[in-house]
């Protein structure tokens, strides 16, 4: 047993490197969407893509409101990756990374990067459609637009923020998520 | 009450391992207080108290999972409120919390989170998997509580740590893994040079490893001291039931708890408090009891569990016992 404890500096590994490696690392650490994930995501995509090319823009709130219920549920997909299910409980990885030498601000950092890259997808999907249909003759108001993009990036950050403060507060906190998206929904109509 | 510190404890020069100082934590329903300890390197300090007496939430204090009210905590002289990463990269831990991934392999969850620690190599996981006798493509949620320990202990070892923090390993093992896990800890702390908090309710292996002792009860430090100036200090004192009425009827500051039945009593003595001119020795000391029971009472060396026993039940009747 003695010579389990012997310290042989050649045995580091290559990828450890706490500092340098630390986002790299904390990026391995989530759940990876399979493919069954990116399915469900181009899917997704697809079908947003075609109501949004389609909507009636003469209605004020149904594409704002659905484009904000969509960027939700976008946020909630990318956003799962930083919980687990374990037995019969849906645990946030952020609780886990307490215990390790992993900085939580970079953990929360790369949570964020991971939210805004999904949202910025999001409103490239958007805009790609308003320029299309300008180009096909078919021109969306200015408000309409400016409405559709406001209400995505609010239901986007209102979701993202929501998930946040749950997984700050932890695992006990999980039955409050629905009710704060459904008040992030409701704010959304206020604007 | 008597004031009993070791230079050990809660003070000295501080020569790496772990150091508390004033350690506080407010909850709403519990609160720590003031706790302080070194435990220096190649050093075991036993954690003793009862249930809901702050053990785990002292470990989680120093696993860095909770943040303290107050104090500080020092890692091999790493100030853990200013750097709490490197402070916990030198810390390996047994607890009882879902901290790894229960759905993958005890391979993968090393690899997984051995690559935030600089000194985790995948030799050393697979040389300490193998040493615990433990399979790497098995699932953690599969693996029994006493291989869980084994699994946490594997992966704490295979980074190298200056600080290890054992929350109750020994309760879930069986008596031949219990001896090999403990003949194995003793091994890698002298080796290691490692600094080990062992919280445990199995005094039995409390006696066996630990150097340092403290007592915990209701979030406050009771007692503590080195294993042998705690058994040198105290002894138990064992007569028939008059004898014990006898001294029951006295509170006597030296009696710190004691048990009277109808065959016989029981008591903790703390020789540390016999009148100064006995200079602590029975043999010199002509306490009040001991003028008038003379030989009707027997001496016994006292044991961790009965010591808690007395401490915790009597301590609180004749006040605290603290460091000297």
């Amino acid at each position: 047993m003695g010579r389990l404890c012997q310290n042989n500096k050649n045995r580091r590994m290559p990828h450890t490197a706490p500092e340098g490696g630390m986002w790299q690392n904390i990026r391995r650490l989530g759940n990876r969407s399979g493919r069954s994930g990116k399915m469900w995501f181009f899917l997704g995509g697809s079908v947003y893509f075609m109501v949004l090319y389609t909507g009636d823009y003469g209605e004020p709130a149904y594409l704002p409101n659905l484009s904000a219920v969509a960027a939700m549920a976008l946020e909630l997909f990318v956003l799962l990756r930083f919980t687990v299910w374990e037995g019969e409980h849906w645990r946030f990885l952020y609780e886990k990374v307490k215990y390790f030498p992993i900085s939580r601000k970079a953990y929360l950092l790369s949570q964020a990067a991971l939210a805004g890259k999904a949202l910025g997808l999001q409103l490239l999907v958007q805009w790609t459609v308003f320029t299309g249909r300008a180009m096909m003759g078919q021109r969306i108001g200015v408000g309409s637009m400016a409405m559709v993009t406001l209400c995505t990036v609010a239901g986007g950050i209102w979701c993202f923020l929501s998930f946040l403060g749950v997984s700050i507060v932890g695992e006990r906190a999980w039955g409050l998520l629905p009710p704060l998206l459904l008040a992030g929904i409701g704010i959304v109509n206020l604007l | 009450m008597e004031k009993v510190k070791e230079s050990s404890l809660a003070g000295g020069l501080h020569s790496g391992g772990l150091k508390v100082e004033g350690l506080s934590k407010k909850r709403r329903w519990f609160c720590l207080k003031d706790i302080s300890f070194e435990v220096p390197p190649g050093s075991i300090l036993g954690l003793l108290g009862r249930n809901g007496s702050g053990k785990t939430t002292i470990m989680k204090l120093l696993a860095g999972h909770t943040t303290r009210s107050h104090g500080n905590i020092f890692v091999n002289h790493v100030d853990m409120g200013k750097d709490l990463v490197l402070a916990q990269s030198q810390i390996g831990f047994v607890l009882d919390a879902p901290m790894f991934l229960e759905a993958k392999s005890l391979w993968e969850n090393g690899r997984i989170f051995g690559r935030f620690y600089p000194e985790f190599t995948e030799k050393g996981w697979k040389t300490w998997l193998s040493a615990c006798g433990l399979q790497k493509s098995d699932l953690l949620g599969q693996l029994s509580k006493g291989d869980r320990v084994k699994f946490q202990f594997a992966f704490a070892m295979s980074h190298h740590p200056k600080v290890l923090l054992l929350d109750e390993p020994t309760g879930n093992l069986d008596p031949v893994s219990r001896k090999e896990f403990l003949n194995m800890l003793l091994e890698v702390v002298e080796n290691g040079q490692i600094s080990v908090l062992f919280s445990s309710h199995l005094t039995t292996d409390l006696e066996q490893v630990a150097d340092q002792v403290a007592l915990l009860d209701q979030g406050e430090i009771l007692y503590s001291s080195s294993m042998g100036q705690l058994f040198s200090r105290y002894c138990l004192i064992k007569g028939g039931p008059r004898e014990g009425e006898q001294i029951q009827a006295r509170h006597y500051p030296e009696i710190v708890g004691m048990k009277v039945t109808q065959v016989g009593f029981e008591a903790l003595l703390d020789k540390g408090k016999l009148p100064k001119r006995s200079g602590n020795s029975l043999a010199n000391a002509t306490p009040g009891w001991q003028a008038e029971l003379g030989n009707q009472v027997v001496y016994e060396e006292t044991d961790l569990s009965r010591w808690m026993y007395y401490m915790v039940k009597g301590g609180g009747r004749h006040g605290k016992v603290v460091s000297e």
